[in-house]
């Protein structure tokens, strides 16, 4: 009798390890998925809306007047800023307007706040010629988020070329 | 001995079904969260796509030949709205009501900020006034909006060696083009 009693205690102890053994198989591959799932980058929308604000932003026209007396758009003030030339008729340094004129427009048409959609956003121009790169702007608002809608823009020639990033975070 | 093998046979056939059924469970329940956790994504992908193309359809709009600036204003311009164009298809907009299938098109200047009551443009306050209604005053129904580049034409009065110069020169605002659909079945 006694022999029977430890071949079924055996057989028992195996089919608990096998059983073990499905569990934390099963276990592994959860947990693998669930970090796959979680480790998936950020969500990014390159945005229509975001584009087309950017845009307009661009063709905006500035305070900053040029030598025929005519205002500067916003994309020929990055010019004059990258350039350091100066407004003709008021003298004023046209990266300090190119900075105000767009921290006042991004934050009259993006108003954020924790109870609205939009948290937070950022705005960055950079230029570079081919050698160095510069910030002309840098403006940041309210909070980063993980998503956000994103604009990225770059015109220039040759080796002088402008970055705009927009990023308005949800 | 033989209803004692059977028995224990049964018992493993009970022990195996078991087994059976509970990780058919396992799985079923994980693949039911993993279907509501993709199907929530997929929702929140198509309610995405929707607000997308709601605005792609309002930049049809503004870049349609009625709106856009053309080549008017130094090149051509994407998402840039003729506000001259649109005062004059104001005044003509009877001819036009049924043209984009919409009950409205709103035009609204965003910056500089109108700090004022809203004011409408007419022919007599233009261009010192927030926004234009085509169609209809009414603001009912859905709007789909998008940002837009306000563009027009204004007389720049220069002095020159004591002599004055009347010169048109270009002048771009930032707005937005508001659109709304079935204002009229509310």
């Amino acid at each position: 009798m006694k022999p029977i009693k430890k071949k079924n205690n055996s057989r028992g102890q195996n089919e608990m390890v096998g059983f073990g053994l499905i569990i934390v198989l099963v276990a592994v591959v959860f947990i693998v998925f669930l970090s796959i799932y979680i480790r998936k980058p950020s969500e990014t929308i390159v945005d229509h809306e975001a584009n087309s604000f950017v845009q307009s932003l661009l063709q905006y026209t500035t305070v900053c007047e040029e030598g025929d007396f005519e205002n500067l758009t916003v994309q020929r003030l990055i010019s004059h800023c990258k350039d350091k030339d100066i407004c003709y008729s008021n003298g004023m340094d046209p990266c300090i307007v190119l900075n105000n004129t767009i921290k006042d427009l991004v934050r009259e048409s993006w108003r954020v706040g924790p109870e609205n959609y939009i948290k937070g956003y950022s705005f960055t121009i950079n230029v570079s010629d081919g050698n160095s790169n510069e910030q002309l702007v840098n403006i940041k608002e309210g909070v980063t988020t993980r998503n956000y809608r994103l604009s990225l823009q770059d015109f220039g020639k040759g080796w002088d070329y402008t970055v705009i990033l927009f990023k308005a975070y949800t | 001995m033989k209803t004692k093998k059977q028995n224990k046979a049964q018992m493993k056939i009970q022990q195996m079904s078991f087994m059976i059924i509970a990780v058919f469970t396992f799985f079923a329940v994980v693949g039911m969260m993993v279907f509501t956790i993709k199907l929530n994504s997929i929702r929140i992908s198509a309610d995405e796509l929707e607000a997308q193309n709601a605005k792609l359809l309002a930049s049809k709009i503004a870049n349609s030949p009625e709106f856009s600036c053309g080549n008017l204003y130094g090149g051509s311009k994407t998402d840039c709205v003729d506000l001259d164009k649109v005062m004059a298809l104001k005044s003509n907009i009877g001819k036009y009501s049924n043209f984009w299938g919409a009950s409205n098109i709103e035009i609204r200047k965003v910056y500089p900020e109108w700090i004022w009551e809203d004011k409408e443009c007419t022919p007599n306050n233009y261009p010192n006034c927030s926004m234009i209604h085509l169609i209809t005053p009414s603001e009912k129904g859905e709007g789909k909006y998008n940002y837009v580049s306000l563009c027009r034409k204004e007389i720049y009065r220069k002095k020159i060696d004591g002599r004055t110069f009347d010169e048109v020169v270009d002048k771009c605002e930032v707005g937005q083009i508001i659109v709304r659909y079935g204002g009229e079945e509310e």
